[in-house]
């Protein structure tokens, strides 16, 4: 399988007045070309981080690390380098719209801005190629949608032109942050079918972190668990629901309300996520584990593969055995 | 026997006073009309905009209604003396979404919990405020050491336990939760509901829950109010709403939940695409028209009122009992 971006060995370190807080450590992972990719994680498990940290974008003291993309290491690049692939050739889509949106431009100005940094055509030819685009986000009327400003539009609309935004280009890689945890469940299922659309007409690459294990049921054809700024598990979807390797990914699924579960069928995870300020010695989940072992606090265990498609980092099953 | 009812609510705000006019905007909650029964959970669910807060505001004596009446135990809670008053506000509490937000900074945990036994229970002596307090930290699983810390030292989990116990002090009848686990994380979540359903075990408090999330509601009601643009357009029993849903929007709401499964069922089919270009505002006629797939040209013509339909169901559609 080809990859389209090829990560190995990335940390990442913020210096705060408490220290430093290791947000992403020693994380490989590969992201396939063509496909979509979930990555799912709770708050501080370093799944935004690792993206932002490798374009450039995060506030971290220190990034080190490989991240290959389309044969080039992203984390050796410059300023201006980056400048040129940013936009182009991979895009974002953020959590919330409203913030990602320049509230003093209208619309319009905010797509060709877009447009004009990356391709050389005039304003007219400029105009028309957003005008078509907003019709393939399902906006319709574009003229009068351009003219608006973003406070004017609901949260699904501003949605649709950051996606309008993320695809003008025709990137090949798409990193789509949280991209419906802002919106309403009738808009987000919405957002959700424009992004598979999308993928499917342009057969782009897409990165969607999120926390939600319902959206990656949806939309995804690989699934990354992190936690605590590592990879627990990697899955193929298809089999990720039906054969959870990793405790964590288990504890996360029995902790999720399901429409067909009553009270008792509902496990919370004991304890809370750990705080990355010190080195955690051996697995990071083993204070919350139920199926905690002596040599889970002492020893870290490494990914390695325990069914076909399915990698998880655990001692339950045989290190070595990869 | 029902703890608390509202009649016909309809509510509104004004908008700042203003030297030359007064502006009137539109009513944010139309004909609404809820029961909660003692010891039991009644959910409100709806989008944003859709009025459930505001709903709730009311409920707790903090937003008069234009029309319409709530009562609390027989009595009018707009209509009663500035001490029996007290009396039900110190019955009613309430949990907010934002758990680090609805509690002071400057306060430690031990004056959080104290304020409203100070408030509502001054009689009592500092032992038996104590006890008190140290039940309330015992009951939602915090310990005696955290009394003396600040609220920005806890993560939002427990911020959400202090939210809690403030709450559940002085042992109310009903307990309104406002999103409570909406800004939580995932794994916290679960541990926030299990707490809340434990404590309502305990005390036999009722709750008013409000969320937008269907699976949580499904897990914790006993009965549904669906709101949409501040109606209510279903109305009944947890497992009716959700095994036989008679209002179309019920019905789009609880198929656009992405549910953590493969492969995906989609049971979306036909839903109407919304918020799609400007949107176009119908004036009369049912308020679901622009999105419903099940429309006729009936529709256009009034709001249907929520109506019987079936025991203890009541749906806003005229076709309900007959979709398809």
């Amino acid at each position: 399988m080809e990859s389209i971006l090829n990560i190995q060995d990335l940390n990442v370190h913020f210096r705060t007045t408490n220290g430093q807080i290791q947000a992403v450590r020693r994380l490989n992972l590969f992201i396939p070309k063509n496909k979509i990719t979930g990555v799912v994680g709770e708050s501080g498990s370093g799944k935004t981080q690792t993206f932002l940290s490798l374009f450039g974008l995060s506030q971290a003291s220190q990034v080190s690390g490989k991240a290959e993309f389309n044969g080039v290491d992203l984390l050796s690049l410059s300023k201006s380098e980056l400048n040129k692939i940013r936009g182009r050739d991979i895009s974002f889509v953020f959590q919330d719209p409203m913030s990602a949106l320049n509230p003093y431009m209208n619309v319009g100005a905010q797509i060709l801005e877009t447009i004009l940094a990356h391709q050389s055509l005039s304003k007219p030819q400029a105009v028309h190629l957003a005008e078509e685009l907003l019709l393939s986000v399902k906006m319709n009327d574009p003229r009068a949608v351009m003219k608006k400003y973003p406070h004017q539009l609901s949260g699904g609309q501003q949605q649709r032109i950051i996606v309008a935004m993320a695809i003008v280009n025709e990137p090949k890689l798409i990193i789509a942050d949280e991209p419906t945890t802002a919106l309403d469940v009738s808009i987000q299922a919405e957002i959700l079918e424009l992004i598979q659309d999308i993928h499917k007409s342009h057969s782009t690459s897409i990165v969607l972190i999120t926390h939600d294990l319902g959206v990656v049921a949806q939309l995804c054809d690989y699934v990354t668990v992190m936690y605590a700024g590592q990879i627990v598990e990697q899955s193929i979807t298809s089999q990720f629901f039906s054969n959870l390797k990793h405790p964590y990914s288990q504890a996360l699924m029995a902790s999720v309300p399901k429409f067909d579960m009553n009270q008792d069928d509902l496990f919370p995870i004991p304890g809370q996520p750990p705080v990355l300020d010190h080195e955690i010695k051996g697995c990071p989940f083993a204070p919350r584990c139920p199926h905690v072992m002596a040599v889970c606090t002492v020893k870290e265990p490494s990914m390695i593969s325990v069914a076909p498609n399915i990698m998880a980092a655990c001692h339950l099953y045989p290190q070595g055995a990869s | 026997m029902s703890v608390l009812s509202a009649n016909e609510v309809f509510l509104r705000y004004d908008s700042a006073p203003s030297m030359f006019k007064k502006v009137q905007l539109d009513d944010v909650v139309m004909h609404a009309s809820l029961r909660v029964e003692a010891g039991k959970t009644l959910a409100i669910v709806g989008e944003s905009g859709s009025g459930k807060t505001t709903l709730a505001r009311s409920i707790m004596g903090l937003l008069k209604p234009r029309r319409g009446s709530i009562f609390f135990e027989n009595e009018n809670i707009y209509n009663v003396s500035p001490l029996f008053k007290k009396y039900i506000q110190s019955q009613m509490q309430m949990v907010f979404q934002d758990p680090l937000a609805s509690l002071n900074p400057m306060m430690n945990v031990r004056e959080i919990l104290e304020e409203p036994l100070l408030t509502h229970r001054y009689l009592l002596k500092e032992s038996e405020r104590n006890q008190k307090v140290s039940d309330a930290v015992d009951k939602v699983g915090l310990t005696a050491a955290d009394l003396q810390r600040y609220p920005h030292t806890f993560s939002g989990g427990q911020c959400q336990r202090i939210a809690i116990a403030r709450a559940i002090i002085l042992e109310p009848k009903i307990l309104v939760c406002d999103e409570p686990v909406s800004a939580l994380d995932v794994s916290v979540q679960a541990q926030i509901l299990k707490l809340l359903l434990e404590l309502q075990q305990q005390m036999g408090m009722a709750l008013v829950f409000i969320s937008h999330n269907l699976a949580v509601v499904k897990l914790m009601a006993h009965s549904v109010s669906v709101m949409y643009k501040g109606r209510i357009l279903e109305q009944g029993d947890t497992d009716k709403i959700f095994s036989a849903p008679q209002h179309p929007y019920t019905r789009d709401l609880i198929a656009a939940v992405p549910v953590p499964m493969y492969p995906v069922v989609h049971n979306n089919k036909g839903r109407l695409p919304f918020d799609v270009g400007l949107q176009v505002v119908c004036t009369n006629g049912c308020i679901y028209l622009d999105r419903c797939r099940y429309r006729k040209n009936v529709c256009q013509l009034s709001q249907p009122p929520l109506e019987d339909c079936g025991a203890n169901h009541k749906s806003a559609c005229i076709f309900a009992n007959k979709l398809l």
